[in-house]
């Protein structure tokens, strides 16, 4: 077990020590005449218009929240339906309660999936005064 | 077996006594840079041509015979490229994405199953491990986007990082009813079980074949793997006829070869998993290769699985191929989709229609116990 882990992350290492080992052996045979021009960054042959660390306005944050609450969930659903199979040889009962698990947790999911959808955070082009709505609906949900 | 194991067997053979260690390394050292990155700059080469000929083009033709080596003096030339990185860049950001980008793609070839007895290293995970590495791509991709301060870059990580994150889930559920209709995760396994149906025996002949939910649920993988390589019709994230170059913007020289280099990784990637988990690896139909037998020996030492091997890897080699070039296709025959298209399409289609298969898939087992479309079939027909 541990020697298949070890393999797979011999693979990771060589993989991600690629790029430094690349780019230290070219260093012997590439050119380097640093200019000012050439240090700003591309901008169309503009001189760069401030800088890119700015906020940024993120329209994912709510599917990004979505994303993992899902994604935790599909990496949990793994070992359950993992065990499907082996349920259903084993006996009636028992593959009823594994395909419950899985589904009982699936439907809640789904349930906020469509949620998301009707209050329309899953959308990336939103109307400013759906968006306007939408806000005052969930301030009177608040009160 | 795996390819080290292989490796180390020679090893007793020949009577050395080098460390197991070493051979995890040298088949690390086989698979990537021997097998990904030529057939990943390989695929740079084809692209053009596929490309030059649909649209009755010539393509690239001087270096070599037919431009065959045009990808090594592009690699060359990128190579000898000046290294300019902007003033402004976060540098051990910025150096450190290409790393995670090429880690996520190279990294998941350790448990691509070339045949039955080469791979390089059977993860009981295989499947799990192979989506965990996919997901270090769009976090490299935004890393370095992020990092090279340029406003097309951070545009473009955004939309990537948006779409990867977004399309991992109906690409992790068709990944899941595989993992339901057959019970393992391993990917020596998965493909082990999909061999033509023979009387008593486990296969149940490809995946994508088993049942209708899973055959839909094939080109939900497919769709959503398109989505996760960035690849045509979804590549926002470098859009270049409208964000420049996209996230790889500030990225010269050889550090852009990089970056396009794990792209043609990752688009193989997807179809090795492909070909693997839904159309049968090196199985071919009516016949299961594994039993074939041709009575050759050396000494002691029967000849069988070699020449299976090569038949499998063939077989193999040849399903992936079918699917690079469909993508290729797709490349020169759909426009570019539109972000709030891009996103309808991931969550008020794919992720409803594939939840709605993997219960259908799982009902489907539950039903038939484990059985395909083809066992039920030959049970039906009386053929065992």
């Amino acid at each position: 077990m541990l020697q298949e882990f070890g393999n797979a992350l011999s693979f990771v290492v060589l993989a991600a020590i690629l790029p430094p080992v690349i780019l230290f052996i070219g260093k012997f045979f590439r050119p380097s005449f640093p200019h000012e021009g050439k240090l700003t960054t591309y901008e169309c042959g503009e001189l760069p218009e401030g800088s890119a660390y700015v906020m940024f306005n993120n329209r994912f944050y709510l599917v990004a929240i979505v994303f993992l609450v899902f994604d935790v969930e599909i990496a949990l659903l793994f070992p359950v339906l993992l065990l499907f199979r082996e349920a259903i040889d084993i006996g009636g009962s028992v593959a009823f309660q594994v395909f419950a698990l899985a589904f009982a947790f699936l439907g809640v999911l789904f349930v906020g999936l469509v949620y998301e959808w009707k209050t329309g955070d899953i959308d990336w082009v939103r109307d400013a005064a759906d968006r306007r709505q939408h806000l005052e609906s969930q301030e009177k949900a608040a009160l | 077996m795996s390819l080290a194991e292989f490796l180390s067997g020679l090893n007793q053979l020949l009577g050395t006594g080098i460390p197991m260690a070493i051979f995890s390394v040298l088949s690390a050292v086989i698979v990537i840079l021997l097998f990904a990155m030529p057939v990943g700059g390989f695929c740079t080469y084809l692209e053009r041509k596929v490309a030059a000929d649909f649209q009755e083009r010539i393509g690239p033709n001087r270096v070599g015979p037919l431009g065959l080596l045009q990808f090594f003096a592009d690699g060359i030339k990128m190579f000898l490229k000046e290294d300019s990185i902007s003033k402004n860049a976060d540098r051990w950001i910025y150096n450190f994405a290409p790393s995670l980008v090429l880690a996520g793609s190279f990294g998941a070839f350790a448990v691509i199953p070339f045949s039955a007895y080469i791979i390089g290293t059977d993860l009981d995970i295989g499947v799990f491990y192979a989506m965990a590495l996919g997901s270090l791509v769009s976090l490299g991709v935004l890393l370095g986007a992020w990092s090279s301060d340029n406003k097309w870059s951070l545009i473009g990580g955004m939309r990537g990082a948006a779409q990867i994150v977004s399309y991992e889930i109906p690409l992790g559920l068709a990944v899941l009813s595989v993992i339901t209709i057959s019970g393992s995760m391993s990917m020596h396994q998965l493909v082990a079980q999909q061999a033509w149906p023979s009387p008593g025996g486990v296969g149940h002949f490809w995946n994508v074949f088993h049942n209708p939910f899973m055959f839909v649920n094939f080109f939900i993988y497919f769709t959503a793997a398109l989505a996760e390589c960035n690849r045509t019709p979804f590549d926002l994230p470098e859009a270049e006829s409208e964000l420049v170059s996209g996230f790889n913007t500030e990225f010269s020289g050889m550090r852009f070869g990089l970056y396009a280099l794990s792209e043609f990784a990752d688009v193989i990637l997807f179809a090795c998993i492909a070909s693997a988990i839904f159309l049968g690896g090196w199985h071919v139909p009516f016949f299961d290769l594994q039993s074939l037998n041709i009575g050759l020996s050396v000494g002691e030492l029967d000849l069988s699985p070699l020449v299976q091997s090569v038949l499998m890897i063939g077989v193999f080699l040849f399903k992936v191929a079918v699917l690079v070039f469909v993508v290729m296709w797709l490349r020169w025959t759909l426009p570019r989709l539109r972000v709030d298209q891009l996103m309808n399409l991931c969550w008020k289609y794919l992720i409803p229609i594939s939840f709605f298969n993997l219960i259908g898939a799982a009902v489907w087992t539950w039903a038939f116990e484990g059985r395909s479309i083809l066992q039920l079939l030959g049970q039906v027909l009386g053929v065992y």
